[in-house]
């Protein structure tokens, strides 16, 4: 694991990062004693859950929660690799997948999971009536889903209308987690997370929102992860699970040892670096980049003025503004690390600012940023930027929720803001869904007003096919046309770091968290 | 309110004539108390409205914030009837204000539980490091300031009076959130005596009572000092101390019952202020109290339950003034004339 010099400013609260601690031990055979005695882990989350059912999860301590108390049908692996859940086998195609479910597949209360009542699961799921938001991530945008089960066989169909070659992936999201069948006609059960209530490793033994959540291990569980990099230890019998907002509190919880683990945003992370009693691990969780307002009255409405934007700035003085250089520059909508993702760095404008001059010389531009990373540090820097290149550049540091309301719903007034993506799917179809489509306004999520044929082409042909090759092929032309017509300026990314003490280990593979596999192995 | 010094013994009232009696010795309770109720209603009203007004002048809309940042338009929308955040501003007060009517505050945007229910969570944690807190600062303060009033009487001592008041000038001045991160880092990191945050345990309320009270104590007992000093030097005192009465005795029946209109009348206020601090002194020690609760609702737009704390608080904060008055009232009768009226 990597050490981080310096904390990138970001701020957690804003963004609704879950962030993570816990202390203590237990042994990888489930449900784990230490010695006979009782064994108890820490893992703090920043916020209460706002559901505890996976599917209704919008913000990332549900997430966190989501794990815990239920397996999704799938698992994703270091480089995008799908490997076992509930399912022991499956085969997909962009329309349809087939899962065979492990034999031993039992909810936390020691009821069999059957295949009809994952496809039922599955169905309500995808029912717009269950208004998850996440739906659409994991069957695609307005999706007919059709979810049978064979029993007898063990076997789960799912069929969509419309490819949509991310299904596995979205099937391996915390919000897909598989709730216990039986908790369907039992709301009640369902938002408790208690005892029968999902099918993972823990279950809700007490929740006091605002204080703790306490979580028990299910007796006998096995149905482990099998990731290359599993940590091993002692499983904990019991999970507590304190509410700490602040990143500095968690910090102090830490240093004190009353937590093993955090992640940190923020300054905070500073405090371990020179620390050999904890290990930081960087995961780009958060990809920077400009867009623009390309509607009609607009200066991002110009590709020249878009292309001397881009020419304008330098992404390394921005990375430095931001992180002090630690996050990794991007050349496209994500880093490099996300599959498919372009790492041709010709595709970009080169840093030209005399050439930016020629036609910024004079433009006003309303720059609209949320404060919520680093403090806004990369929106002062961008303005300073562009006003060096003869740019008339207003800004606006907003928090986070004002920032989502001007500019992710547009519905405030601005051309540029430096967009934060918080992409905890490590797919570049959740960036890529904000740059087609229809507008806020007509129900969309393309907030800077894009109308790019060819990368809504790419994109296209992109979910219509789960051959990795003709994927990647796909998604390369659709990023190649975006990057070619400056619809966003790549930038940096900023790190999430998830930081451990000695004692404990947990698995994050590509950088997404997942907590329960947390081990003690000191 | 006023800080007033009343004598042990007040003049001998004269003696009333039969026409004059019943007209003048008036009790002035009653007139108090309606004017106290009526002001309270004023503050109340005053509280609703600006409770309402108030999340609505919070840039951001609640509603992207619930959909998260994966959510469509739509669905955005879709939240926004639910809420009914697409009503009419005034169509939300009046389904506000009516909910209050009925005793409901409305139900929280990101939980979905009712927001009285949050709040009987919360308040528990609150109000017991808030009380304890003015139990603490009251028990300490007041016994400070009249020793060391009563070691630097005269100008006695004047090294004890400057530390005095050097120390407790420089120890008044720290602002909460610093106090406590600084506690922090030395009892709970350094010396591992206290847990850094929670409140699982007893000995974790010590350092956010510590945090609270510090600044408090500081300011109530150079009050306390002052005060006792002005006592000290009256011709009662001066009289009682002729009569060669034990100094317990001195101080605790013709000292203190002077200095309690003033420090209760300060003891209100650090009370009140308390609330206030504990939102910053909760935030930082992770404690489970209305603060963290409000400042959660501030990230999440979670209006009810925003409106809702503020509410509480603020009617708290009224009813501990009234308190505090009718309290003065009872040990000094002249404070309750004049100020019937006020809220």
């Amino acid at each position: 694991m990597a050490r981080v010099p310096l904390a990138a400013g970001v701020c957690t609260l804003a963004l609704g990062l879950a962030v993570t601690g816990c202390t203590t031990s237990a042994d990888s055979t489930g449900g784990g004693k230490d010695g006979g005695k009782k064994v108890k882990a820490t893992i703090a989350t920043s916020s209460d859950p706002t559901s505890l059912d996976p599917n209704l999860g919008t913000v990332a301590a549900d997430f966190v929660f989501a794990r815990m108390l239920n397996d999704q049908l799938v698992r994703r692996d270091d480089k995008g690799e799908i490997i076992p859940g509930l399912a022991s086998e499956w085969k997909a195609d962009p329309t349809s997948a087939e899962f065979t479910l492990r034999k031993d597949a039992k909810c936390t209360d020691g009821t069999k999971v059957t295949a009809s009542g994952v496809a039922k699961v599955l169905t309500r799921f995808a029912d717009p009536a269950t208004k998850s938001t996440a739906a659409s991530q994991v069957f695609g945008p307005g999706a007919k889903v059709t979810a049978t089960g064979d029993d007898a066989t063990g076997k789960v169909s799912v069929k969509l209308d419309k490819p949509w070659s991310d299904l596995l992936y979205g099937l391996a999201l915390p919000q897909a987690g598989i709730v216990c069948p039986a908790a369907l006609d039992k709301p009640e059960l369902l938002k408790s997370g208690k005892k029968g209530a999902g099918t993972g490793a823990y279950y809700i033994q007490s929740a006091k929102p605002g204080d703790k959540y306490t979580l028990t291990a299910v007796k006998g569980y096995d149905g482990w992860a099998t990731y290359k990099n599993m940590p091993k230890g002692t499983v904990p019998d019991t999970v507590e699970m304190p509410v700490i907002q602040s990143e500095a509190t968690m910090a102090n919880n830490l240093q004190a040892g009353t937590l093993d683990y955090a992640a940190f945003t923020g300054p905070d992370v500073a405090r371990f670096v020179k620390d050999k009693r904890f290990t930081i691990n960087p995961a780009p969780i958060i990809r920077m980049m400009v867009v623009f307002n390309e509607r009609e009255g607009h200066p991002g409405a110009d590709p020249k003025v878009r292309e001397a934007i881009a020419k304008a700035l330098d992404r390394k003085a921005f990375n430095q503004a931001v992180t002090r250089g630690t996050g990794t520059l991007m050349a496209s909508i994500t880093d490099g690390s996300v599959p498919c993702a372009n790492k041709d760095e010709s595709l970009l404008a080169k840093t030209d600012v005399a050439a930016a001059k020629g036609v910024l010389k004079g433009v006003k531009i309303k720059l609209v940023g949320t404060n919520a990373v680093a403090g806004g540090s990369g929106n002062d820097y961008v303005q300073a930027a562009l006003k060096a290149a003869g740019a008339d550049v207003s800004l606006r540091n907003a928090d986070s929720a004002t920032w989502g309301n001007d500019v992710i719903s547009n519905k405030g007034d601005w051309d540029l803001t430096i967009l934060p993506n918080l992409n905890l799917t490590n797919l570049l179809t959740t960036p890529a869904s904000l740059f087609l489509g229809p507008d806020p306004a007509d129900g969309g999520r393309n907030f800077p007003g894009v109308d790019n044929k060819g990368f809504a082409k790419g994109f296209g042909e992109a979910m219509a096919t789960t051959d990795e090759t003709a994927k990647c092929a796909a998604w390369g032309d659709a990023q190649k046309s975006l990057l070619g017509s400056h619809d966003v300026v790549p930038l940096a990314t900023v790190n999430l770091n998830y930081t451990t003490a000695a004692r404990i280990s947990i698995a994050a593979p590509d950088g997404l968290l997942a907590p329960e596999t947390v081990r003690v192995t000191k | 309110m006023e800080t007033l010094i009343a004598s042990p013994k007040a003049p001998e009232p004269p003696e009333p004539s039969k026409a004059f009696t019943p007209k003048t010795v008036r009790s002035p309770w009653p007139r108090f108390l309606l004017g106290r109720l009526a002001g309270l209603a004023g503050v109340l009203v005053m509280l609703i409205v600006g409770t309402f007004l108030i999340v609505q002048l919070i840039p951001g809309d609640p509603a992207q914030v619930m959909a998260g940042p994966d959510a469509s338009q739509a669905q955005v929308e879709r939240i926004r009837q639910e809420q009914g955040l697409d009503q009419p501003l005034f169509t939300q007060f009046t389904d506000y204000a009516g909910g209050l009517l009925e005793g409901d505050l409305g139900t929280s945007f990101s939980s979905g539980l009712p927001v009285s229910e949050i709040i009987a969570n919360r308040l528990p944690f609150t109000a017991q490091i808030a009380l304890l807190a003015v139990v603490i600062a009251l028990a300490v303060s007041v016994p400070l300031g009249m020793a060391v009033a009563v070691a630097c009487r005269g100008g006695r001592r004047k090294a004890l009076d400057t530390a005095f008041t050097s120390v407790t000038a420089v120890l008044g001045s720290i602002p909460e959130f610093v106090l406590a991160t600084l506690l922090i880092m030395f009892f709970a990191i350094k010396l591992n005596m206290f847990p850094p945050s929670g409140a699982a345990t007893l000995d974790s309320m010590v350092l956010p009572i510590l945090a609270l009270t510090i600044a408090p104590i500081c300011t109530l007992a150079r009050v306390v000092r002052r005060e006792t000093a002005a006592v000290l030097s009256m011709d009662y005192m001066r009289t009682a101390k002729g009569r060669r009465l034990k100094a317990l005795r001195l101080y605790a029946r013709h000292a203190l019952p002077n200095l309690m209109t003033s420090t209760l009348t300060l003891g209100g206020l650090v009370l009140t202020g308390l609330l206030g601090g504990a939102v910053i002194v909760e935030f930082v020690f992770a404690w489970p109290g209305l603060g963290t609760g409000v400042l959660d609702a501030l990230v999440k737009r979670d209006y009810p339950v925003i409106q809702g704390v503020v509410l509480l608080l603020g009617v708290l904060a009224t009813l501990l003034n009234l308190l505090v008055d009718v309290v003065l009232g009872l040990l000094d009768p002249r404070s309750l004339h004049g100020k019937a009226g006020d809220a």
